[in-house]
């Protein structure tokens, strides 16, 4: 579990979040929704640490100012928006990536290593492109490619900045259904999500930012009202929990099936 | 369910990389024992070697041939290591040593050297100013850099630094009123191994020495790099000390080297190239394969400039560069699909 209380950041003397407060819970997937420049990405990167911030951050009860950083990359892994690679390595290279929090300086990937690496690609079906060059996938492959690196991790928390931005409706169906059974496996997942219908089908909690607050917290029954998408989005939106499914302005979104 | 252990892919080419690039340097270095002006048997040079040599072929091999032999694979060393690690670090293939303006302001403290007629005191005065200087240069070179990780501001706060130095140098040929003095700047600036001794070789190796040990204590670091440093930094990577160690060893360890050679050109920049397709191209692959690739391309350039018959003796930076080029132009061609 992850909380944060009066937790802020400025960029530039410009508030991106100012003085919010809530909770990842565990073992659940959580989703951080909101309109375009809501801070989203920087709560999830002021959540890791990598932004200068006000405020308490506590990971499993214990401060994040008191971790190290490798012992916080053990903690939480984080899945950065964008898929920029700067070098042409292969597939399964790449994945390995995500054991170097558990190397030791001079120490090479062990057989416990090539086991986490293994599961990785198997959890998200990129063992037969692990031999491939990763910068010559598609854009649907190296998504799935990339969160197998942050899986490899086997962290109990992960941190996902857009893991469906760019990939067709197949993929973003692929990617949300493997976070939410990680989650049902014990992983504390927080993602940043677009899709309003994604984030009622798929996530057990969210929270709405809206200008670096936070407008709404908790189950999506709490969170996905009409009054709170209208404040959020200026959408005239009917949500039926029961059936999942979300109209906007009269229409009904298609939700795309499996 | 069984899981099928992932094949060693990396380990066993590695291996014969690193024995074929140590064949290679022993080759070189051999070779660089056996050619020189003065043309020696090789029996003369074994016996010299077990110490058991006529005087002539001892003090060859001993007093100008082996203390230039080991620069050269330390210089080289250095350059191709220092190349490959800020290419991973800035993740920029154009990236070289030079690129921190380290070079530049080792050369300008050589240049003032020579300006000011130090070196005419103790030959060991030159690679001291030099090393100085890149000391220096570096500390104007954090000061800019400020607080910031990103490779941008490295390189345009290295360009400042670069430039500075350059147009100090450019300076000093300007404003020198004797022709000597100037020649001599001109000829240093081209870089060269000829006539070095021991005392350059105590002067550079331990700034080589800390200078290799500061860039490979980060190899896991450039590799985090290679998904950006949000990425890197969550990899439990910490970008400022990953940062300062590699500036801290660049600079002493090229600011060392250009100190007892002069600039060099194109190592740095060239030999991680070469190597790179022959490892699984991630950053810490290429580090010690590029240091001894270094080691083996200056090796041979210094050759060269002793066994080609010209006039002068060619400089070391010329044939660098002149080897280079094509080299690397031939490279880039075959490698064309990879940047796009």
């Amino acid at each position: 579990m992850i909380r944060f209380s009066n937790l802020s950041v400025q960029q530039s003397r410009t508030p991106i979040l100012a003085g919010v407060s809530g909770h990842i819970p565990r073992a659940q997937l959580t989703g951080i929704i909101g309109p375009n420049g809501a801070g989203k990405s920087t709560l999830a990167r002021a959540l890791l640490g990598l932004l200068p911030s006000s405020g308490d951050i506590a990971i499993n009860n214990q401060p994040l100012g008191t971790f190290t950083r490798p012992a916080l990359a053990k903690t939480i892994a984080y899945l950065p928006q964008g898929q920029m690679l700067h070098w042409p390595l292969s597939v399964e290279r790449l994945i390995s990536l995500g054991r170097l929090p558990h190397l030791g300086p001079l120490s090479r990937i062990q057989p416990s290593d090539q086991q986490a690496i293994i599961w990785a690609m198997e959890q998200t079906g990129t063992l037969p492109l692990r031999s491939r060059c990763a910068t010559a996938l598609s854009g649907g492959e190296r998504a799935r490619v990339l969160l197998a690196r942050a899986l490899a991790c086997q962290s109990p928390m992960l941190i996902a900045d857009e893991p469906l931005a760019s990939l067709d409706p197949g993929y973003q169906l692929d990617v949300i259904a493997l976070l939410k059974s990680q989650s049902e496996q014990g992983m504390t997942i927080a993602c940043v999500l677009h899709d309003l219908g994604m984030a009622l089908r798929y996530c057990d909690h969210l929270i709405l930012l809206v200008d670096g607050k936070i407008l709404s917290h908790g189950s999506s029954e709490q969170v996905l009202t009409s009054a709170n998408l209208a404040a959020a989005f200026g959408i005239d939106a009917d949500i039926d929990h029961h059936a999942k499914t979300l109209s906007i302005n009269g229409r009904t979104l298609s939700e795309p099936t499996q | 369910m069984t899981h099928p252990s992932l094949p060693q892919r990396s380990s066993p080419p590695r291996t014969i990389l690193l024995l074929l690039l140590g064949l290679l340097a022993i080759g070189a270095a051999g070779a660089s024992l056996l050619f020189g002006p003065v043309s020696l048997a090789p029996a003369r040079i074994m016996a010299a070697l077990m110490g058991q040599g006529d005087p002539i072929a001892t003090i060859i091999l001993w007093d100008l041939r082996l203390p230039r032999t080991l620069l050269g694979l330390m210089v080289g060393g250095i350059l191709g290591l220092a190349g490959a690690a800020l290419q991973g670090y800035l993740r920029n293939p154009l990236a070289e040593p030079s690129v921190l303006g380290t070079s530049n302001a080792a050369a300008l403290g050589a240049v003032a050297a020579l300006y000011f007629g130090l070196s005419e005191i103790h030959p060991a005065i030159l690679p001291l100013l030099a090393i100085t200087t890149a000391l220096l240069s570096l500390i104007l070179l954090v000061f800019l850099d400020g607080k910031s990780n990103s490779a941008l501001s490295l390189i345009l706060g290295g360009i400042a630094v670069g430039t500075l130095a350059g147009a100090a140098i450019s300076l000093s040929l300007n404003l020198s009123d004797n022709p000597f003095a100037a020649m001599e700047i001109m000829t240093w600036l081209m870089g060269s191994l000829e006539n070095r001794s021991y005392d350059h070789i105590f002067i550079a190796a331990p700034c080589v020495l800390i200078g290799m040990v500061l860039i490979l204590w980060d190899r896991k670091a450039l590799d985090a790099l290679t998904l950006g440093e949000d990425g890197a930094a969550s990899l439990g990577i910490n970008l400022a000390r990953t940062r300062l160690r590699l500036l801290i060893g660049t600079a002493i360890g090229v600011g060392g080297a250009v100190a007892v050679s002069g600039t060099i050109a194109f190592v740095g920049l060239i030999v991680p190239h070469l190597i790179r397709p022959f490892t699984d191209q991630s950053p810490s692959a290429i580090l010690v394969p590029s240091a001894i690739g270094g080691a083996v391309l200056l090796t041979l350039a210094d050759i060269s400039v002793r066994i080609i018959p010209t006039s002068n003796e060619l400089k070391l930076g010329v044939v660098t560069a002149f080897l280079g080029v094509p080299i690397f132009l031939a490279h880039l061609i075959r490698q064309r699909g990879m940047w796009q």
